[in-house]
């Protein structure tokens, strides 16, 4: 009889564990305004490339142009934090406008759809932005940082890195930039992660942009990081920039911090890999009521037009050094971007 | 007598001589020109961002850099370049620490003053590239300078302007990092 009650408990205890695992795959994937232009020629999803991600709040839509002219594949994501919008927005308008005329595109508006599920933990009252587009009044969410935990489950005290084992703190789990290169049966930000490792694997990506913001004042704003292998091309990047009057700065990905995606991408795939940071106002310490969109100093449109200038820049640089790359038409320039506004080329 | 004729007769070598060496001692000093060989002190990326603006885009024309330039890669060398930026994460990639970036530095250092070479020290990472570590780099390097070139905005507080001072050396303010490249050109190329 006691063995018979053991025997319930563990089958019980064993259920629950598993109705605990499977809990996040229970939600439903979240579809943001993404309007694809006539330049896609094909969607997916990110769990096509590691099957248990379907049908969660981390499954998000992934864009494809392809030129039908040989070339490199580049991959662009936006949204890895869904507080740091110009990445977004800077995704979003190659989704929305680019043609690709040489190589291949691959796109992510929303690398972690989970975090644009819930607002920003530092800055709920901003919850959405909006912008008038010729279309009418389009909304964004402005998201948090993190993977909801509603969806992954609460932090443990510690987060330990696949696969270097270096500690973060707990909260870390949860946040895909800390979780490269993944981990096929880790946590759900983890296998996030492993996804994209795949999708780099898969699709043989030559370039690679992950698009972020941070602090005005931070070192990091109006930043490229670069893998220590591809930072030669990020260098004349820069210098190429500055002729342009866009004064942007370069660093090595840190050989001890890893999970972030120029460091463990540029390490594990053959992608030359780059992060590009621009300022973001919301993301300053002593914020207070910030205007994301039409901040004067550095307001959405100059920190979209900067991210897409920056990857045309590192491209340049590839093209120079390397002989190709992807190449497309359809998109404003810099000046246009900053001086009509992002309303004018969204769709 | 015989005493103050000998002691008149070693003040007339003395003078004579300095006459005579004085020139020579000044044509000994070093002149800059090329080749040239750029290396970096502290292994920011400022050294690359250094050969990438002297680049001539027309002609391909560059001066070589060797983030880790030993002494042994001075030979024929006129001008050594040294771009000052401590970062961390740029020894990270070179796989050394603070103390062998430093002694590295110290060595090439030593060997271009033993062998003549004409030393800039550069300084182009503006105010991101200050703090306590790059400015001991830069100490460490007007040491051995002949010439200062900072991007202006790294040099607000006067602190390059001191070395200068200091060392009795020539400081030259740019605007920008693209400004950097023809100045220093400009003074390789002074005849």
């Amino acid at each position: 009889m006691r063995r018979m009650s053991r025997t319930v408990c563990a089958v019980f205890a064993a259920a629950l564990v598993m109705a605990v695992a499977v809990a996040p795959a229970l939600a439903e994937p979240i579809i943001h305004d993404v309007r694809p232009g006539y330049g896609v020629t094909g969607i997916g999803w990110i769990s096509d490339y590691h099957a248990p991600l379907r049908g969660s709040a981390v499954d998000t839509r992934v864009y494809y142009l392809d030129s039908k002219v040989e070339g490199p594949t580049t991959l662009v994501l936006g949204g890895t934090h869904s507080n740091e919008i110009a990445g977004i927005m800077a995704a979003t308008l190659l989704v929305e406008r680019a043609v690709v005329t040489t190589g291949r595109l691959i796109v992510v508006p929303y690398a972690n759809a989970s975090g644009a599920s819930y607002a920003d933990t530092y800055h709920p009252e901003i919850g959405y932005y909006s912008l008038t587009t010729e279309s009418g009044v389009r909304v964004f969410r402005y998201g948090d940082r993190l993977t909801n935990p509603e969806h992954q489950g609460p932090d443990a005290d510690k987060y330990i890195h696949y696969p270097s084992g270096q500690e973060f703190p707990g909260y870390e789990a949860r946040n895909l930039d800390r979780a490269h290169p993944g981990k096929a049966d880790g946590n759900l930000t983890q296998q996030l992660a492993y996804a994209y490792h795949q999708l780099l694997l898969e699709e043989k990506v030559d370039v690679a942009f992950d698009l972020h913001e941070a602090g005005p004042t931070s070192r990091l704003a109006n930043m490229v990081v670069a893998n220590p292998k591809n930072i030669d091309f990020a260098v004349m990047a820069i210098v190429d920039l500055e002729m342009q009057g866009i004064v942007m700065n370069v660093e090595h990905s840190s050989d001890t911090f890893h999970g972030l995606s120029h460091r463990e991408w540029g390490d594990t795939t053959p992608a030359a890999s780059y992060l590009i940071e621009t300022p973001n106002p919301a993301q300053a310490s002593n914020a207070i009521n910030p205007d994301v969109v039409n901040d004067k100093v550095n307001p959405l449109s100059r920190r979209t037009a900067t991210h897409l200038a920056t990857i045309d820049a590192v491209l340049n640089a590839h093209e120079l050094l390397d002989g190709k790359r992807t190449r497309w038409v359809g998109l404003p320039s810099y000046e246009e971007l900053v001086s009509d506004g992002l309303e004018e080329y969204l769709r | 007598m015989d005493r103050r004729m000998s002691n008149l007769r070693f003040a007339a070598v003395v003078v004579i001589a300095a006459l005579v060496l004085t020139p020579v001692l000044a044509v000994a000093a070093p002149k800059p020109g090329k080749p040239a060989l750029i290396t970096s002190a502290g292994q920011s990326t400022d050294g690359l961002i250094l050969k990438t603006v002297m680049t001539d885009k027309a002609t391909g024309e560059t001066i070589p850099f060797e983030k880790l330039a030993k002494p042994e890669d001075l030979k024929g060398i006129r001008t050594l370049i040294v771009s000052v930026g401590l970062s961390s994460k740029g020894l990270g990639a070179a796989g050394i620490n603070v103390d062998q970036e430093k002694a590295r530095v110290r060595s090439i250092l030593d060997a271009a003053k033993k062998n003549d070479i004409f030393v800039i020290m550069v300084h182009i990472g503006g105010t991101a590239r200050r703090g306590a570590g790059s400015d001991e780099f830069a100490t460490l390097v007007a040491d051995y300078a002949h010439h200062i070139f900072v991007v202006r905005a790294g040099n607000d507080d006067g602190f390059f302007t001191r070395l200068a001072q200091k060392n009795k050396i020539p400081l030259t303010e740019v605007d920008d990092r693209i400004a950097m490249g023809p100045a220093i050109m400009k003074l390789l190329n002074t005849k």
